[in-house]
């Protein structure tokens, strides 16, 4: 069941109604509500998957269990393990197990040696690796005694299966979103009407922005050697609009789904390509998985305790493992090392932490050095896409060297102007939003409503005039 | 929670109504003017839609599409003929394949209410919405977007219905060898039930009601078709039902026109080459009087068998 498709918009009226108005008086009625709207809502894809999260679900409760039981620090251990093990078991088997598999093929095939891999022909469950994740921090963090283990089986599935976070996040954390559960929930009409807005405004996002994008950057990528160099930039920059605007989009409507429901997700966007550095672009972008990594890798690992040699060490082992997570190919390898790549100047002067407010805050206008800044982070960011784009690492190189040859300098065949304005006047918005939780939070907040209400209906307008079918989102393959 | 839920539905009624005006829009200010300057409309499904090539047909204009039913044929073809008063006959593709139920399948599968539903839904009566609901609700549901996207595009977009409703289709395949070679390979499943399409030759009769109640000269036609079509295996029902629940309507049979393989794009689609020769042929007939002849099938024929000769030589 897609965000953007017709099944949603009859089900999450369904569950908000029903939530609200017959299982409002009881929070543990209301919890299992959400359990079983939640597991309808992941049976949808495949039911079969359901079974995968219910025993992820269960594996992790009980061990959390065990864990907090445990009598001996031997113990604990047994169980911790035994949840990361099999955790990760199934994560390695249904992600990563193929890759690695025809990757050792390949490394064996230089040497003269023919392997013929066994592979696995089986689907991708989705959202397999942000539910995943959820466990881990939970089991981690009762390992750590951070947390106390939820002896509340339908809280505890809850918390990892809440449907607007279950397939492509944001990744929860136990002490964030837990207490949320536990506590009853009122009803505040102007956090409903936020997360309305939010909805509209992510739908926006997907359907009007990625979407649209999509259309073209797929053109440009799939006949990349038949385009020139500057019509390849052009490709380059749809797809890091269509992934920005397809994931950030997916995040605005579970936020501002959640939020009708009376619970606050963590931030997962906050405008990253108006990021001054690569630091800062990452502390924007998809802040729950950037957050989880430091957390429960980077700083594991020493962080930046012990010298530059560690911190640099540190992260380009965060910064692969985070393009690993998205994918088992190459391209996502890379495309994390040459973030890390990009950020190592900031690491190693310790500038990384140069820009932790808005840019231009309070102002309507970025000086030049800003503007600059952040011309030079978006264009890092788009080559770096590149990467993550492709289908091999052949395909990326090829695209690179495309776009460094002469025909940059040509005029490009493939320049949708509807869409160029489009993009423009989306940008706009959001400079004009990027001090708010998202862009159009404020927008016309001071106008009269009847006013107001003409942009919402505008932009449903706008949303219904470049709709194209049902589009899955980018992030349920990871 | 009260003002929430009332503010919530005022604004999706408003919403509603805005988009109700946008259909009404396009429900009557829908241009089908067609700039020609023509008498002949042809519409029916692919068979036609590959074959007449009307550039090269004077005074005829060819709006069959591909994977067409009758059901949406009809609310199209309605509002041509009212916006274009000067048609004054219309041929209707009438084939073998258009009489299997599978053919109802065109009507309501998703694919099809998809494509056609937003381009035809706002001409469309209660009758029909009530048909699409009861056979696929989940599809009609899907497809209103759709509706209101071109609604919207033809408000503000500069959208161009009459562009989008069929034409003729320039096929550059030919496969008709390899498909000759595999004809018993591969047989087509929709051929192996006799069962007779309900709905959809409903709205044919339809369609001819309501061209004959304008007073409209309607027949139906049948596009050439290679020799080993296998849709010939129910030509004895086919010409059954055409003379029984048909009669009233003259019948032109075009598909024994001979052609080469390499002028057909499969066995049931002429591609570029023989729509040449197809309706450069066709147009001499118009020359001739085809359509004031008396016996207008023996004429085809003739010159069927002249064309035959003529190529021999």
């Amino acid at each position: 069941m897609l965000f953007n498709s017709l099944e949603f918009a009859i089900f999450l009226p369904v569950v908000f109604l029903l939530y609200w108005f017959v299982t409002n008086k009881n929070l543990k009625l209301q919890n299992i509500l959400l359990c079983c709207a939640s597991y309808f809502f992941y049976a949808c894809w495949d039911w079969r998957f359901l079974l995968l999260l219910v025993f992820s679900t269960l594996l992790d409760f009980f061990t959390g269990l065990k864990m907090q039981d445990a009598e001996k620090a031997r113990s604990k251990k047994f169980w911790f393990w035994l949840s990361i093990g099999i955790n990760l078991g199934f994560l390695s088997i249904f992600k990563y197990y193929n890759f690695f598999a025809e990757s050792f093929a390949d490394a064996v095939s230089k040497i003269g040696l023919q392997v013929s891999p066994w592979t696995l022909s089986v689907i991708l469950p989705v959202g397999i690796s942000f539910y995943t994740f959820h466990g881990l921090s939970y089991v981690i963090d009762i390992y750590k005694s951070r947390i106390k283990a939820e002896r509340n089986f339908v809280d505890y599935a809850v918390f990892v299966s809440f449907f607007p976070l279950l397939v492509a996040g944001p990744i929860e954390r136990a002490t964030h979103l837990l207490p949320q559960i536990k506590k009853a929930r009122t009803f505040d009409y102007s956090k409903a009407v936020d997360g309305l807005r939010q909805i509209l405004w992510g739908l926006f996002k997907k359907v009007v922005i990625a979407d649209n994008c999509a259309q073209f950057a797929n053109q440009i990528f799939n006949d990349y050697t038949d385009h020139s160099g500057s019509t390849l930039i052009m490709g380059a920059i749809f797809f890091t609009f269509q992934i920005y605007g397809d994931f950030s989009g997916y995040s605005d409507i579970a936020l501002g789904t959640a939020r009708l429901f009376g619970i606050e997700l963590l931030r997962n966007f906050a405008f990253p390509y108006f990021s001054r550095d690569i630091a800062e672009f990452w502390r924007r972008w998809h802040i729950s998985l950037s957050s989880w990594f430091k957390d429960y890798l980077y700083i594991p690992l020493g962080g930046s305790i012990g010298g530059n040699w560690t911190r640099i060490r540190n992260t380009f082992i965060i910064f692969v493992v985070s393009g690993f997570w998205h994918g088992a190919n190459w391209t996502f390898i890379v495309w994390g090392a040459l973030n890390a790549l990009f950020i190592m100047p900031s690491i190693i002067l310790k500038t990384n932490r140069n820009h932790l407010e808005t840019v231009a805050q309070g102002r309507i206008l970025p000086t030049a050095k800003e503007f600059l800044q952040v011309a030079i982070t978006f264009s890092m960011t788009v080559f770096a896409w590149i990467f993550f784009r492709s289908e091999n690492i052949g395909q990326a190189l090829g695209y690179v060297s495309g776009i460094f040859s002469k025909s940059v300098f040509t005029i490009p065949t493939i320049r949708p102007s509807n869409l160029i304005v489009l993009l423009i006047l989306f940008m706009i918005i959001e400079w004009f939003g990027r001090e708010e939780q998202f862009a159009i939070a404020k927008l016309g907040s001071k106008w009269k409503r009847p006013m107001r209400h003409a942009v919402y209906y505008l932009i449903v307008f706008v949303i219904i005039m470049f709709s194209k079918k049902d589009q899955p989102f980018i992030y349920f393959q990871f | 929670m009260r003002k929430f839920t009332i503010h919530l539905l005022t604004f999706i009624l408003v919403l509603l109504t805005i988009l109700a005006a946008f259909l009404l829009f396009h429900r009557y200010c829908g241009n089908f003017k067609v700039n020609e300057n023509s008498s002949i409309l042809i519409v029916g499904h692919s068979h036609p839609e590959c074959a007449f090539n009307d550039s090269l047909i004077g005074g005829v204009k060819n709006y069959a599409a591909s994977g067409e039913s009758y059901f949406y044929t009809y609310f199209k073809t309605k509002k041509i003929i009212e916006e274009n008063p000067e048609m004054t006959t219309v041929l209707i593709e009438f084939s073998n394949n258009q009489i299997r139920v599978a053919k109802d399948d065109w009507i309501w599968n998703e694919e099809y209410i998809l494509n056609r539903l937003p381009k035809y839904g706002a001409y469309m009566d209660f009758e029909a919405y009530r048909l699409l609901f009861t056979k696929n609700p989940k599809g009609l549901m899907n497809a209103m977007p759709g509706l209101f996207k071109y609604s919207l595009n033809q408000a503000f977009g500069g959208y161009k219905i009459q562009e989008d409703i069929g034409g003729y289709l320039y096929l550059e395949r030919n496969k008709t060898d390899s498909l000759v070679a595999s004809i018993n390979q591969n047989p087509d499943p929709e051929n192996s039930s006799n069962a007779i399409s309900a709905y959809n030759l409903k709205y044919l009769q339809k369609l001819i009601d309501y061209l004959t109640s304008l007073n409209k000269r309607v027949f139906l036609i049948r596009s050439p078709l290679h020799d080993l079509y296998e849709g010939y295996s129910n030509e004895k029902q086919f010409q059954e039902l055409r003379k029984t629940d048909f009669s009233g309507i003259e019948f032109l049979d075009f598909s024994k026109f001979a052609l080469e393989n390499s002028e057909f794009g499969d066995l049931e689609h002429l591609n570029y080459k023989g729509a040449r020769k197809f309706s450069l042929w066709f147009n001499q007939l118009l020359l001739e009087g085809l359509l004031e002849k008396n016996e207008k099938q023996d004429f085809i024929n003739a010159s069927i068998e002249l064309a035959k000769k003529q190529s021999d030589i």
